[in-house]
């Protein structure tokens, strides 16, 4: 099942090795193996309910995996094993390999440049466009709350270096328009594209799109693809997406994993996919 | 599109008319006699504006951050309860602390500082502790936070409560009594001489909350609020940033906690119950949750018609009438009734979640007598949409009952009510497996 490939000689920036995330006896991801390396763009896709976005959940700290270890940038920041209630009911594989217990809260991870957006858009709602973009750049500004309050000159400088930044982000996102109004004004492919804008904001190295063309017309999601790969060269980014339109996916991606029922089915680029049986199977069923 | 002002200007004209505000509050103070129904407007002015500091900094937390948080009546506890027992004047704490052989501390802050520093010591003496108070408070809540923030929406708002419950039993605690008094009250400590005095502390604290609203920090309470796990994705550390709002605000309420032991010139743990907290949280929800502007103006109705204008429903007469239905307690009943009418009509409250700006200000009052010139027009088309949505609803009634009669007669006549749809086999390809 194990594909051994890495014929790719770029450094790898994301690594999960054995990922699974169980739920009671439910196991959503197993034994997920996934590989990013710089500046490339891996898809993720699969049914519903294959476990893509728990495998999401699972990078950036909103689960802490049952088993398994995720790697940034060649660092090990989240690994676990079966413990507690776990220990036994634990269905998954590669138990015992893994022996310690790190974990990560979302925000640490995405201190450690990994941004994501989300499945169902998930913008700030009761403030403006250029407003959400500035709150993705709160972490990086270092005055503290007193000296932001009385407005001190450090405090002032940051505030202003922030907006001019984020008016320059919105210019390259074709947001700048629509600055001041309020996020959820927006037209459907306006607010997607400012929930990537947002997760540029935190000025990442590797990026997660969860859905990003969901709910877009041929047209717009067309667009969509030529806007991530431009995105990508301008930000020196690494990309992983999780999608459903296959003309996206197959477009786009230079390496395509296949989850199904959590288990991870097949890997490969997209001509090796779209002729791998086991895929063709997962989506479209095969023969009693 | 209208042209907007630009800052110097709009700064000076609110510079402007806070002077003019605390020099009619400072004059009126001086010039209303005691005797006169007129006082009642410093009283309202004075307890409106410790209500609007408290309201805020609830609204700090409840609106900006979204933490449904109810122990500002035990925060406010606190900070009354520090500021008096550092403010009672030597000579005083054998009456006060009468069965606690004159209590343990035996010193006035404010006498200390009076012998060394004159008038400037006095209000210096009363500034320390008001700002001890808070700090007190803040570090209460720090601690408790730790903890209770862990907790979301209703659970934290129990948690809260709870402990503002807790702190008010342990502060009537007998043990204690050296220190608090116990159950009695805690009197003759220093208190401000004019109205002008809230006002212009709870006005400082406001400013303080809307300048961090308005920051950074600001901002990403607001996320929070929006969405906590978009928050979170984003960098903004939520356990950080919940017990940041949430100490500060505290700090406030201990603030106001003082200047209500100030105003009130006896305290007592007994009122700091759940039904003060109410009344704050009622003032929030009036104003609009997430508008400091609304707080404000809340806080002075609230004030105005529980002190002032619905008093005589207690007494039996009330602008011009009188009824005998008018007996202590009924204002209460009226008062209930005025806000589930604003909930169920105006949930929003008075200003939403929008802040008083002068351009918004100069807008409307440009926009009056174009509004005044086309109100006969409006009422007009708006009793003609009236008229014409009345007489849809007739057609489609007609329309209904011809529909309806026509499928009784149908039914009479033994025809169809429905033709059933043809099976056929491209339908069927859906139902059979793979076929």
């Amino acid at each position: 099942m194990t594909m051994a490939k890495d014929n790719d000689k770029r450094e790898v920036v994301l690594r999960l090795s054995d990922i699974t995330m169980q739920f009671g006896g439910v196991v959503a991801v197993d034994n997920l193996n996934l590989d990013v390396h710089k500046n490339e763009i891996v898809g993720l896709i699969g049914p519903n309910g294959a476990g893509k976005t728990t495998a999401f959940n699972c990078i950036t700290g909103v689960y802490e995996p049952t088993n398994g270890a995720v790697e940034i940038n060649g660092k090990v920041v989240i690994e676990n094993y079966p413990q507690g209630k776990m220990k036994d009911a634990y269905k998954g594989r590669n138990q015992g390999k893994y022996t310690k217990a790190l974990t990560m809260l979302p925000d640490k991870v995405t201190k450690l440049g990994v941004a994501r957006t989300f499945q169902n858009i998930r913008l700030f709602k009761g403030m403006t466009v250029l407003e959400n973009v500035l709150v993705a750049m709160h972490m990086n500004q270092g005055e503290s709350v007193f000296g932001a309050t009385f407005r001190s000159k450090k405090a002032r400088e940051e505030e202003k270096a922030m907006r001019e930044e984020a008016l320059e982000l919105l210019k390259k996102v074709d947001l700048y328009e629509n600055r001041d109004d309020m996020s959820t004004s927006l037209p459907y492919g306006k607010q997607r594209h400012l929930e990537i804008a947002r997760a540029l904001a935190t000025h990442p190295s590797i990026l997660l799109l969860d859905e990003p063309a969901a709910g877009m017309n041929p047209q717009e999601s067309d667009d969509l693809m030529r806007f991530i790969g431009r995105i990508r060269d301008e930000f020196d980014l690494s990309i992983l997406m999780i999608e459903h339109h296959m003309q996206v996916i197959m477009g786009i991606c230079e390496h395509i994993y296949v989850l199904n029922y959590g288990g991870q089915i097949a890997d490969g680029t997209a001509e090796e996919i779209q002729a791998n049986p086991a895929v063709i199977e997962a989506y479209l069923g095969g023969d009693e | 599109m209208e042209k907007t002002l630009n800052s110097k200007t709009k700064t000076a004209l609110s510079a402007i008319c806070i002077a003019a505000f605390l020099l009619i509050v400072f004059a009126l103070d001086n010039t209303i006699s005691a005797g006169s129904s007129w006082k009642m407007l410093i009283t309202v002015i004075e307890k409106g504006s410790i209500f609007a500091l408290v309201a805020a900094s609830m609204n700090l937390l409840n609106g900006f951050t979204g933490l449904f948080s109810l122990g500002q009546a035990g925060f406010m506890l606190i900070g009354a309860y520090t500021y008096a027992i550092f403010t009672i004047p030597a000579a005083s704490h054998d009456k006060v602390y009468q069965y606690f052989d004159g209590g343990l501390i035996q010193w006035s802050i404010v006498e200390i500082l009076e012998d060394k520093l004159g008038v400037f010591g006095h209000y210096l003496g009363m500034f320390i502790p008001m700002i001890g108070a808070g700090l007190i408070v803040a570090l209460i809540a720090f601690l408790i936070g730790i903890p209770v923030l862990r907790l979301k929406s209703d659970y934290l708002a129990i948690a809260t409560l709870g402990f503002a419950e807790i702190l008010r039993a342990f502060f009537q605690w007998n043990t204690l009594g050296p220190i608090t008094n116990g159950s009695n009250v805690l009197r003759k400590y220093t208190t401000y001489g004019n109205a002008v005095f809230p006002v212009i502390i709870a006005g400082i604290s406001i400013a303080i909350i809307l300048l961090l609203i308005n920051s950074t920090y600001g901002r990403a309470f607001r996320a929070i609020r929006d969405d906590e796990i978009a928050a979170e994705a984003m960098g903004v550390n939520l356990f950080k940033h919940k017990e940041m709002s949430f100490v500060i605000s505290s700090f406030f309420a201990g603030v106001s906690g003082a200047l209500l032991a100030m105003f009130q010139t006896t305290i007592n743990a007994t009122p700091f119950n759940t039904v003060m907290t109410y009344e704050i949280l009622l003032i929030v929800v009036i104003g609009g949750i997430g508008s400091i502007t609304g707080s404000i103006i809340g806080a002075f109705l609230f004030t105005a018609a529980s002190e002032w204008w619905l008093r005589g429903l207690d007494a039996g007469r009330w602008l011009g009438i009188s009824s005998s239905l008018m007996r202590p307690g009924f204002r209460k009943v009226v008062f209930a009734v005025l806000i589930m009418m604003i909930v169920l009509f105006y949930a929003q409250g008075i200003m939403g979640s929008k802040e008083f700006s002068w351009d918004r200000f100069f807008a409307w009052i440009k926009s009056r007598p174009e509004a005044l010139k086309t109100l006969p027009a409006r009422r007009k088309a708006k009793s003609a949409a009236k008229k014409e949505a009345r007489a849809s609803k007739a057609a489609a009634k007609a329309k209904a009952k011809a529909a309806k009669d026509e499928g009784e007669a149908k039914k009479a006549s033994g025809e169809k009510l429905f033709t059933p749809l043809p099976v056929s086999d491209e339908i069927m390809i859906f139902g059979k497996e793979g076929k």
